[in-house]
């Protein structure tokens, strides 16, 4: 397995992450409309600086809960592409074997605690996990990963009156792709300013660029930095674009092309392309090496797991892991 | 030394606070309070506020948290203050909890005891008043507990806490003040085994929790008639104990299960089916069940008293089953 993922590997290291997680969920599309994998899947195509930017501003102190949307998170913190390629065709090989499939990533030697697949779900867990670091006087920070939808659960609200009035070390990171499902954040959410929401609760909070990874990364550092200093919440909204659909059976009937074109434009991956470039940082032919090994990393990922499509856990192991 | 139930409660968490420093306190008045009926008295005073934490009216973000801390290592105690509030962390209990572990393949243990009191009798009403374990039934991963007695409250509160698995550990409110003898050291009391509490040949009566008490009065009232009934109190709910209840049901040829919770979808029916798909050869009667009424629980305390089995219509019931035995 590669080794935990930082800022400080610099400027490549973001963006070969961010093409590591395109070419992933790339491949994922592909193989659902070749109907080879089991089941439902979320992409996060269009979102890989939110990923990608969150954590690479953590440190392997810190503790991550993520969304249903949670294979680029769980890809960004652990690298354990093959881990990831088993665990979606449903093999023992998976980082779940084959249990929990792709809502359910969960890395506890990383500080991955799981993908939920109930929205607004792992907040209230999150924050349990910064009651330990807090009780236990542990280092590090929990963070919350949850999107739009979840900002109007209950369980949301509540989390963040308790991260609040408890002084928890703890982060919410709302990463705004601007549809829950089929229903757009303009109209769902009362107030849209969702930074407005934090302040109702006394929390720091700011909203940054979700498509342009080094702003991600910089609002996150000083997320963290802050959080660790005031021993208090902050609220950090990324505000991103879900361009492939909510899940494989999606056909996007609820949006224009338009829409699709303008955001297409904003592509997270093309503009730190282009920042690089402009800066000297990475050639043509760099880039392309870079997207070439991505790519050859699934492909060889998943060449392995489809190999492995027939072996699935032993049924007498995983009874076990329940007794009763 | 007779202590009541409620003592006993607060001996096993302090016990387990003292032996253990990774048990801590969350839940809605827990500290100076003392908790929703006093099951948490003076630990605030003892442990300190890192260990006894008072939360916000928010069931659901602080048991989600108790989830969380657990996945961290801490072994969190969670009180919900009546069990029809259990509604409120059904996620983070049922959807977590209890599904994680599973769905980590084993990276993640979640140590947590949901304590929370069940059932009518006090006048609460129709939304404090439920016994809703069925609910929680149905969902492996969980663990369910619900002890008669101030000495099996004692003992397998603490063997609850030492689990890895979550537990729910449903109490009684009209159990708080009974006592009975409870040793002064810790002790455990196994999670899954039910116990016989009263020995007999004609007839096994099943309850738990406070049906318990009452099925005991009501095979007092049978001995009076000359039928020899045999108590079984379950203790444990899930894993049920489904050895020493075919062993009695095939030595009586009859049974009679008794639930507060309405009869229709009650747990009584998952240890009809017990029986019936383990002892039929034996039955000399039909399995028969009681339960309370298919309404909710009434403040009035006359209707309140008539929806929920007494030991009257238990001794009554038993009765005529036992008359049928062929």
């Amino acid at each position: 397995m590669e080794p935990l993922f930082s800022a400080k590997d610099g400027k490549a290291a973001l963006m070969q992450t961010m093409l590591l997680s395109r070419a992933f969920e790339e491949k994922i599309a592909y193989l659902n409309e070749s109907k080879a994998l089991h089941g439902t899947n979320h992409l996060s195509i269009g979102q890989e600086a939110c990923h990608t930017g969150l954590i690479a501003a953590l440190d392997e102190d810190d503790w991550i809960i993520a969304t249903h949307r949670g294979h680029g998170f769980y890809l960004a913190r652990t690298g354990d592409i093959s881990g990831m390629a088993e665990e979606m065709y449903g093999t023992k090989y998976g980082m779940c074997r084959g249990l929990g499939g792709s809502m359910h990533f969960s890395d506890i030697k990383n500080h991955y605690i799981c993908s939920t697949g109930i929205v607004g779900g792992g907040l209230p867990i999150a924050a349990g996990a910064a009651i330990n670091l807090k009780y236990c006087g542990k280092p590090g920070i929990s963070v919350a990963c949850f999107g739009d939808g979840a900002s109007n659960q209950g369980m949301t609200l509540e989390t963040m009156n308790m991260a609040s009035m408890m002084g928890l070390r703890m982060l919410f990171f709302c990463e705004n792709n601007q549809y829950a499902v089929s229903s757009p954040s303009s109209e769902f959410i009362a107030n849209t300013t969702l930074v407005k929401r934090a302040a109702g609760f006394g929390i720091a909070a700011s909203s940054v660029d979700g498509n342009d990874i080094a702003a991600v990364v910089k609002a996150a550092l000083e997320a963290k930095d802050y959080i660790l200093r005031e021993n208090r919440p902050y609220f950090l909204e990324a505000v991103t674009y879900r361009m492939s659909g909510h899940s494989r059976s999606d056909k996007l009937v609820y949006r224009t092309e338009e829409e699709e074109a303008v955001w297409k434009g904003k592509d997270p991956i093309m503009r730190y392309k282009k920042v690089l470039i402009d800066e000297g940082a990475l050639t043509e032919e760099a880039f392309t090496e870079m997207k070439k090994k991505a790519a050859d990393m699934v492909e060889d990922a998943f060449g392995t797991a489809e190999s492995h499509k027939d072996e699935h856990a032993d049924i007498t192991d995983i009874m076990e892991l329940y007794g009763g | 030394m007779k202590k009541t139930y409620l003592s006993a409660i607060n001996e096993a968490l302090c016990q387990e606070m003292e032996r253990d420093d990774r048990v801590a306190v969350i839940g809605e008045d827990v500290g100076i309070y003392g908790g929703g009926a006093g099951a948490t008295k003076g630990l605030i005073e003892r442990f300190g506020s890192r260990r006894v934490m008072d939360m916000p009216i928010s069931e659901t973000a602080f048991s989600g948290a108790a989830v969380g801390a657990a996945i961290l290592g801490m072994r969190v105690v969670t009180e919900i203050m009546f069990s029809d509030f259990m509604t409120l962390v059904s996620d983070p209990i049922l959807n977590h909890a209890a599904k994680l572990p599973f769905m980590s393949a084993g990276q993640i243990r979640i140590p947590i005891v949901v304590m929370t009191p069940l059932g009518s009798g006090t006048g609460a009403a129709a939304q404090h008043s439920q016994s809703p374990e069925a609910m929680f039934l149905n969902t492996p991963g969980i663990k369910v507990a619900a002890p008669s007695n101030a000495h099996d409250a004692k003992g397998i509160l603490i063997s609850a806490i030492r689990d890895d698995s979550p537990v729910i550990f449903f109490e009684h409110k009209l159990l708080y003040d009974e006592a009975c003898e409870v040793p002064d050291g810790e002790y455990t009391i196994p999670l899954g085994k039910a116990k016989t509490v009263r020995q007999g040949s004609d007839i096994t009566i099943i309850g738990y929790s406070a049906m318990t008490g009452r099925c005991l009065e009501a095979a007092d009232m049978l001995e009076d008639i000359g039928i020899s009934a045999e108590v079984i109190d379950l203790v444990s709910l899930r894993p049920l104990d489904t050895e020493t209840i075919i062993n009695s049901v095939n030595k009586t040829a009859a049974v009679l299960i008794v639930t507060e919770a309405p009869k229709f979808g009650a747990f009584s029916a998952q240890i009809a089916s017990v029986i019936a798909e383990n002892c039929f050869n034996r039955l000399k009667a039909p399995v028969s069940r009681l339960g309370g009424k298919e309404i909710p629980i009434a403040y009035n305390s006359y209707i309140e008293r008539w929806e929920v089995p007494d030991a009257k219509h238990i001794m009554e019931k038993a009765e005529e089953i036992y008359h049928e035995k062929i």
